[in-house]
């Protein structure tokens, strides 16, 4: 009998956090490697509880394990939304540690760092079958947005039904291209930023609290 | 007929060499051995046909007794010098002619040892604990050696022995202890002595009778070794793996389980190469691991969402990976994968 309660409990719980409105959305930042999830995630952190969530670095792969920042209040024009922000290690098709050689790192480490960060993708892809709400999709503007992977991501997050903003990062650099990201992907609502300098954080947070509130 | 196709029952006779390359009529390979003794009719054929498990469970069968027979030879300490010279086939065949009122009960244990299926353990023994008389056997196993050429024992020998036997399946895994207890028997059974009777025949003609009988067993054994590749033996094993619930040999308990995360081996797995499917050649268990290629090709078979290059270098299946149910939580160095398999209650894995 103790097994059939604990079922029905669990069963309680599943029911309760799919349709109680108060429990905090649990937002995944999704992208390749070096499109700035850290640094996006550790602005919205910051902006709004004052803690940082993970290291950022200029070398691929640093963020290597989910991390997580739960209840993040963020309120915009009378709207207000308690989320739970993601930061997922970037996702990608080949790992290869001779890319890290190129960054003065020693030839174990980089082997290391390689398997991590292909750890890490297993974990990003199993949150996002399991785990998420809504998902933030971050792209490097600066750089061709047609890639397999950032297809196949947005492909599978379509699938599922999630919420999904795609965020048109890196805008402080020359290069960036915003427009080239938002004719990509027309279905969806592109946002461009600079997490690194906090450009256009407002429109970025209005967007947040209309889409996953 | 000492061999005989298990497809299309087509017989050959002693040291025929048609066999070696497959049977000439529907191209089979896998034969059973039929003794001389056991050509006596339709009944003794259903009991040596492969009732069980088909072909290469007969086959397997067939080796373990093999097996059985030289452990038996091996660890034997019997009193008596005549056992002295005594080859392994002459007391297998001693041992048989003992037991050769029914030589389907002769197999049993010999199944037992071969990873048989429960079914066929659990379902003779019963009639044999409970009732010894021979009207509830099968006519099939109490027909079986009608014809054998040493049929000259007293009645009361096969009950006597069978109460014995009734209590090998309920220690199916035991197989050595099982047989020393059949080897007790004979020695402190002095109803026994039609078969030290023979016993004693056959060390004094051991060349006119046995000597043609170790013949078979040999090619027998060089048939199927001519004909089965091991592939075949490493499948069938594998198939008959699958068919039992639990391992009841120790060779089995001996394998180095190399498997990697899943424990899905496919049949073909080197590792899995049967280990005693002759009866004369043992691989040894060997506890080295596979090379790493080697390794990472499995894993890479079996994980087709993580594709291992070489070390620090991956290709990763995203779709894949995203639908898995269990996902990789940790890579090895050694190419190995640590998965986790989730809870049927996701959520309450949660950290909340």
């Amino acid at each position: 009998m103790g097994l059939l309660t604990d079922l029905r409990d669990s069963i309680s719980r599943v029911v309760d956090r799919l349709f109680s409105e108060s429990e905090p959305k649990r937002i995944g930042i999704y992208g390749p490697p070096n499109a700035g999830k850290t640094t996006l995630a550790n602005r919205i952190a910051r902006d709004w509880t004052g803690d940082a969530i993970g290291p950022e670095s200029h070398i691929p792969h640093e963020t290597r394990r989910a991390r997580r920042k739960e209840n993040v209040e963020i309120e915009r024009n009378g709207k207000k939304v308690t989320i739970d922000i993601v930061d997922t290690p970037g996702v990608t098709t080949k790992v290869d540690y001779k890319e890290f050689l190129e960054h003065d790192m020693e030839k174990d480490d980089a082997v290391r760092r390689s398997r991590e960060a292909t750890e890490g993708v297993a974990e990003a892809m199993h949150w996002l079958r399991e785990d998420v709400d809504g998902v933030v999709y971050v792209l490097d503007s600066t750089k061709d947005p047609i890639s397999q992977v950032n297809t196949m991501l947005i492909g599978i997050i379509e699938s599922q039904d999630l919420p999904v903003l795609i965020f048109a990062n890196k805008i402080d650099l020359e290069d960036s291209n915003v427009e080239r990201i938002a004719n990509a992907y027309p279905q969806h609502e592109t946002v461009e930023l600079s997490a690194l300098e906090g450009e256009n954080m407002d429109e970025v947070y209005a967007k947040i609290a209309e889409y996953f509130g | 007929m000492p061999h005989q196709c298990t497809t299309c029952g087509k017989v050959f006779p002693d040291g025929s060499k048609e066999m070696l390359s497959g049977c000439p009529s529907c191209g089979g390979n896998k034969f059973q051995f039929k003794p001389a003794s056991s050509t006596g009719g339709p009944a003794g054929d259903s009991d040596n046909a492969p009732q069980t498990g088909g072909a290469g469970t007969r086959d397997l069968t067939s080796s373990a007794a093999d097996a059985v027979r030289e452990r038996a030879e091996q660890s034997q300490s019997r009193p008596g010098g005549d056992d002295d010279t005594m080859t392994v086939s002459d007391w297998a065949n001693a041992r048989t002619t003992s037991e050769s009122a029914d030589s389907g009960q002769s197999k049993q244990p010999n199944r037992s040892a071969g990873k048989s299926t429960g079914s066929s353990n659990t379902a003779k023994p019963s009639s044999n604990t409970t009732e010894p008389n021979d009207s509830n056997r099968p006519p099939a196993e109490s027909n079986d050696t009608a014809g054998s050429e040493h049929t000259r024992q007293t009645p009361d020998a096969p009950k006597q022995q069978k109460r014995e036997w009734g209590e090998w399946p309920a220690a199916p895994d035991d197989s050595q202890s099982g047989d020393s207890n059949r080897r007790e028997t004979q020695n402190q059974q002095p109803s026994n002595a039609s078969d030290e009777r023979r016993r004693d025949s056959v060390k004094r003609q051991p060349n006119r009778i046995n000597a043609r009988e170790t013949d078979e067993d040999n090619s027998q054994k060089s048939a199927r070794s001519e004909v089965v590749s091991p592939e075949e033996l490493a499948a069938a094993d594998a198939n008959r793996r699958e068919s039992v619930e639990t391992p009841v040999d120790p060779e089995t308990a001996q394998q180095p389980v190399e498997t990697a995360p899943t424990e899905r081996q496919s049949g073909t797995a080197p590792n899995d190469a049967p280990t005693d499917t002759d009866g004369t050649v043992i691989e040894p268990s060997s506890d080295d691991r596979p090379n790493l290629d080697q390794l990472r090709e499995e894993l890479n078979d079996q994980f087709e969402s993580i594709k291992i290059v070489n070390p620090g270098q991956y290709e990763l299946n995203l779709m894949e990976l995203y639908d898995r149910d269990e996902y990789i939580i940790s890579l090895r160095e050694d190419g190995r994968y640590v998965i986790e398999v989730p809870d049927s209650w996701g959520p309450g894995e949660r950290e909340d």
